[in-house]
């Protein structure tokens, strides 16, 4: 319970602390470093912290993120939209807990590519009609409730259907990303993390 | 003149050796409580229904491959670890654990082999999150946690294939077993609701925010289960409920007291007598299951709420289970209150004494001084004194 205590002090991720945080966390994060390292290999191993953010911040920028196929006259199909009744080709896969994380924009969002790969893979595989296929996130506005497109997009993927005879480029395996530093405290995954 | 009341003899001032002596004796105590396992039992079942459908998911969806297998076949990373060691780096490896983790489920559930089926998940479970790091969320992590408790809990003792098979050998296993696995349970679900309300930096969360955050939340079309439109409409609703969710959370250790007011209402204190009078407690409880129930009506979070819901029984005292257990028809709740350690206050025909108040205590032990006292004088063998056989 103490080491659990310790783990879950409240410190503000490294450079992230504001001006009076500073001194504080300088001083409390080594100490609480000293004291975890000996049980580091427990919470590597089994692969969990002791400190929880549940919806940390969910200010008013977010994405909606869209999957498009490109038509031969060149005009692009949208297949899928967040929370758009209109288009719902994959949307209980792709909402899935464990996928939406790999695109749910964060501050890392270390999958996000490997997974674009895999889902235009994915619709040129399953439509054969499209010559090309594309990912990409539409920066959105909440506003008490309401949302308005802003028409910027970013995180944009896109990949055309190679000529015939050619296979489908495949992924190259991605190395796993190396084991975060002892000291590093930030949250898992950088929001959300129910 | 009015009469003034005699001053009670104060105590013997205690010497800190003895105080500390009482302190560890009462540390040691709490950890040692017993009581009946059904609660961690029911948490067991449960958290093994929540993964299990989980795990369904992940297959219903065909993402075995996809979220198990390196590219090409899939987007996870790199093969590592000890199921890499133990069945190479085939295509096959995700798969493999995947079944293990399905396998050891079910065993978690019925409660076959229950401590070795509960080391299996968090391997296997530990494993896939390697294999998929991005969707190994905090949900999973709190479902590990769990189970590494009841791993080290009575929770086959009831309700499990384990003593079904031990009781058909003879040798039963003891529904009453040690309380501190449900203890930690409850403290783990405490701790993660009040982290999640101290790590919550944004300003929606408060009045300079507007308490926005739930309304943003459920209108963020990468979580909203519905169409935004309503939440619009119920801009002020959800601000309330911003504001009672960040105080649920950040006061949500004062549910230990709560819950200790209540195993001991023959205690003093106002609050505590307030507390226990208007159920506090459970007020506490039921907005906390709302919250979830919210969660889950509202946003697709997948297991979260349920993951979380499925511990609040490690929340009932022995008393309310007992009770519970009567309604289901069990016949043995007295037997198991009485054998509970220390008796639940109200277990019938089994009232533990009160303690005696501070004067009476002070009474008794100078009462108990003298009374030795007297005692070790009429021991003293004297000029007159004769032995015990020549007395007359």
């Amino acid at each position: 319970m103490f080491l659990a205590a310790v783990d879950g002090l409240p410190l503000p991720s490294k450079g992230k602390e504001r001006g009076w945080q500073k001194p504080i966390a300088a001083a409390v994060r080594p100490v609480q470093q000293t004291i975890l390292k000996p049980f580091k290999f427990v919470t590597k191993w089994a692969r969990f912290h002791q400190r929880w953010a549940l919806f940390q911040a969910v200010g008013v920028k977010q994405w909606r993120m869209e999957i498009c196929g490109r038509k031969p006259d060149g005009e692009w199909q949208i297949i899928y939209r967040a929370n758009d009744t209109r288009y719902e080709t994959y949307k209980d896969m792709l909402e899935f807990r464990k996928v939406r994380a790999s695109w749910n924009p964060t501050d890392t969002m270390s999958g996000y590519s490997k997974f674009a790969n895999w889902i235009m893979n994915k619709v040129l595989k399953d439509f054969p009609e499209f010559t090309a296929a594309r990912v990409r996130m539409e920066k959105v506005r909440l506003d008490r409730g309401a949302v308005s497109d802003t028409g910027e997009y970013s995180h944009v993927q896109v990949r055309e259907r190679p000529k015939a005879g050619a296979a489908i480029p495949t992924m190259v395996p991605v190395k796993p990303p190396p084991p975060p530093p002892d000291d590093d405290d930030s949250l898992s995954n950088g929001e959300a993390i129910p | 003149m009015s009469e003034t009341k005699p001053k009670p003899p104060k105590a013997p001032r205690r010497p800190p050796n003895v105080w500390a002596a009482d302190v560890w004796n009462a540390w040691t105590t709490f950890w040692d409580r017993r009581e009946d396992v059904a609660p961690l039992a029911v948490c067991r079942i449960l958290l093994a229904l929540v993964l299990l459908y989980d795990w369904w998911q992940v297959y219903h969806f065909d993402l075995v491959t996809v979220l198990y297998s390196p590219a090409p076949d899939g987007y996870a990373v790199a093969y590592q670890g000890w199921a890499a060691k133990l069945f190479g780096k085939g295509p096959e490896l995700g798969h493999i654990v995947y079944m293990g983790a399905v396998i050891s489920t079910i065993c978690l559930g019925v409660g076959f082999m229950t401590r070795v089926a509960c080391l299996a998940v968090i391997m296997c479970a530990s494993q896939l999150a390697q294999f998929a790091p991005e969707g190994d969320r905090g949900i999973d992590m709190m479902i590990r946690i769990f189970i590494g408790v009841l791993m080290f809990s009575r929770s086959h003792g009831r309700y499990s294939i384990d003593a079904f098979i031990w009781r058909k050998l003879g040798r039963p296993i003891d529904p009453i077993g040690p309380a501190w696995p449900r203890y930690l349970l409850m403290f783990q679900l405490v701790w993660i609701y009040f982290s999640g309300g101290i790590n919550k930096s944004g300003a929606e969360w408060g009045p300079h925010g507007g308490f926005l955050a739930l309304a943003n939340t459920l209108a963020d079309p990468h979580f909203a289960r519905w169409d935004n439109g309503w939440v619009e409409l119920l801009t002020p609703l959800t601000r309330i409920a911003t504001a009672v969710t960040i105080i649920f959370e950040d006061t949500a250790p004062i549910y230990l007291f709560l819950y200790f007011w209540a195993a001991r209402p023959d205690k003093p204190g106002r609050v505590r007598r307030f507390a226990n009078r208007y159920r506090v407690r459970w007020i506490w409880m039921i907005i906390g299951a709302q919250f979830h129930l919210g969660i889950a009506i509202f946003m697709r979070l997948g297991i979260f709420p349920f993951g979380m819901l499925v511990i609040y029984p490690a929340l009932l005292l022995p008393m309310e289970v007992q009770w519970l257990r009567k309604k289901l028809g069990a016949k043995d709740t007295d037997e198991m209150l009485r054998r509970s350690r220390p008796v639940p206050i109200g277990t019938p025909g089994l009232e533990p004494e009160p303690p005696p108040p501070p004067a009476e205590k002070a009474a008794e032990a100078s009462d108990a001084i003298e009374a030795t006292k007297a005692v070790e004088a009429s021991e003293q063998p004297g000029d007159d004194a004769k032995p015990a056989d020549q007395a007359d």
